[in-house]
């Protein structure tokens, strides 16, 4: 593979406009990265599309016309996201013979129209139902930082694309934890925003009443950027109808004022490893948190986001569960048929206890403006790892790896998941978990632990010296 | 709580008992179920009654039913 390139968005965008290099020199690079990808994280890699776009972008800036702000950024998205004349496999066999795509997704088409240049799509667990990707059709995304080791799921594609180099930003999706876990076990930023905020016009479908998209980044800032762009109204997607709220302008101002941090503890801190805990601590250190904060039916929330989810994804799947079953990844298939097994009763249950949790949180947040928790129970595990252990008790890492995840994607919390600073060990992250539509306060707190470098994405090879 | 019969009858369900849960509600759904799915799918399946029982403790007939659209 060609050097591995660890600049931030914003860096390579600055390059770009001041001509230091040209948006094909960077597209190039990209390209040439993401088809020697050592990890397995592109699934398809688009070059004609983004030499062509990369073109357009130089003759612009020869012109002295107007760009965007992420002219000549290179960028990959998670293959579920639809990209024109591409089919939208979603991880799956099963969608290897569907149509093309007509148009691009919403939020590919806001990337682009500010100068970002899609490179290519991005392996998942299918239909993005897991935290692992072993895809049993694409095979495993390799952790950039360990290649015997999971990258996360289900955006781990998005992840270890930009954690290893390949690309410095990224889209995912996350229903139960798919950005915010992959971001954990690669040590890069992801931003899972509120339910409802981002489009997913265009992004293949998991469980509708949970799913939502977003970032992966090296840096806040980039983060930040990358959602502005994204955001507005889109009436392809019913969910999405709030006005754009720009966060990236006043993030340090938000940063450098008082923030009320609380650590969650209860369900957050059972079955953690060792080193998730202390990872924790150092950011409650430096954000001065109070520690063992209550959020009332953390385990109840995670129980009804595990059953809301194959039952509603059983829905989507009912015909081809029926008709073609053993083309599905059979660690997912198994699920969905259990869905589809489960009385519609338990999502309307788990709907139904979905306003109960809302609650607890708003209550909690009238005394925080910031809650944290681990993002995951553990480093990543290795390819094929079957079990782990909690609190002494063997289970299932494809069932149990969201643990802490779950229960704040269920009432649709915006979450920064950000990278503990621990050089030389494997990449473990904490969730800055805000209150509906206040991204930008786990974004500012973010930033905060950035400048103070306590959060921070490494180039792999730091990360082992 | 559960007073709608299909949950109540999913969560009274024994472990024992699922295999035969899943084999009656296949057919009745239509649903063919290869062999090689039976053991994960029950597995599965008595994950999600358990699931099912922790939360559905929270609500009771006083608990409003789920909104059409959720707001965060």
């Amino acid at each position: 593979m060609s050097a591995v390139d660890f600049r931030s968005a914003h860096a390579v965008a600055a390059d770009v406009r001041s001509g230091r290099t040209t948006a094909r020199a960077e597209t190039e690079a990209a390209l040439t990265r993401a088809q020697n990808d050592p990890f397995n994280a592109f699934t398809a890699v688009l070059a004609d599309r983004a030499l062509s776009q990369a073109r357009a972008i130089d003759a612009d800036l020869i012109a002295g016309r107007p760009v965007g702000p992420l002219a000549g950024v290179p960028f990959a998205v998670k293959n579920l996201f639809d990209v024109e004349g591409v089919t939208t496999i979603a991880g799956s066999k099963i969608r290897r013979d569907a149509a093309p795509a007509i148009h691009d997704a919403t939020a590919v088409q806001r990337l682009t129209a500010a100068g970002a240049v899609l490179v290519g799509a991005l392996n998942m667990d299918e239909f993005a139902y897991g935290f692992v990707t072993e895809n049993a059709h694409d095979g495993p995304t390799r952790n950039p930082h360990d290649l015997t080791r999971i990258a996360g799921g289900s955006s781990g594609g998005s992840a270890a694309a930009v954690s290893g180099g390949l690309v410095p930003l990224t889209l995912g999706s996350d229903t139960n934890g798919s950005i915010r876990i992959p971001a954990s076990l690669c040590g890069v930023f992801g931003l899972k925003p509120t339910l409802g905020r981002l489009s997913r016009q265009g992004a293949f479908p998991f469980v509708e009443s949970l799913d939502h998209i977003g970032p992966f980044a090296r840096s806040a800032p980039d983060l930040a950027l990358a959602y502005d762009l994204m955001q507005g109204p889109d009436p392809l997607d019913p969910l999405c109808r709030r006005p754009a709220e720009p966060a990236a302008q006043r993030l340090q101002a938000i940063a450098d004022g008082p923030l009320r941090v609380g650590v969650l503890g209860g369900w957050f801190a059972q079955g953690a490893f060792p080193e998730v805990l202390e990872a924790l601590e150092i950011v409650a250190d430096a954000l001065q948190a109070r520690r063992g904060v209550e959020l009332p039916g953390a385990e109840m929330a995670r129980a009804a986001a595990f059953c809301l989810t194959p039952v509603e994804a059983a829905h989507l799947h009912f015909e081809d569960l029926k008709t073609r079953p053993l083309d599905y990844d059979p660690a997912v298939r198994d699920r969905l048929l259990a869905g589809a097994l489960t009385p519609d009763a338990v999502a309307e249950a788990a709907r139904r206890y979905r306003p109960i949790f809302r609650d607890a949180a708003r209550k909690l947040f009238e005394d925080f403006d910031i809650l944290l928790a681990p993002a995951s129970v553990c480093p990543a595990p290795g390819i094929g790892q079957a079990t782990m252990e909690m609190d002494g008790q063997p289970v299932s890492v494809r069932k149990n790896l969201g643990a802490y995840t779950q229960p704040i994607s269920y009432i649709g919390l915006p979450v920064v998941a950000a990278p503990v600073n621990r050089p030389g060990k494997l990449p473990i992250g904490v969730q800055i978990i805000a209150p509906a539509w206040r991204e930008d306060l786990a974004l500012a707190a973010a930033l905060r632990l950035e400048q103070s470098g306590v959060v921070a994405a490494h180039r792999p090879s730091e990360a082992r010296a | 709580m559960a007073t709608d019969p299909a949950l109540a009858a999913f969560l009274a369900l024994d472990d024992d008992a699922v295999a035969a849960y899943a084999d009656a509600r296949a057919e009745a759904l239509g649903l063919a179920l290869p062999p090689e799915t039976l053991a994960g799918v029950i597995d599965n399946l008595t994950l999600l009654r358990r699931q099912a029982a922790t939360f559905t403790a929270a609500i009771n007939d006083a608990t409003p039913p789920a909104p059409e659209a959720f707001e965060p």
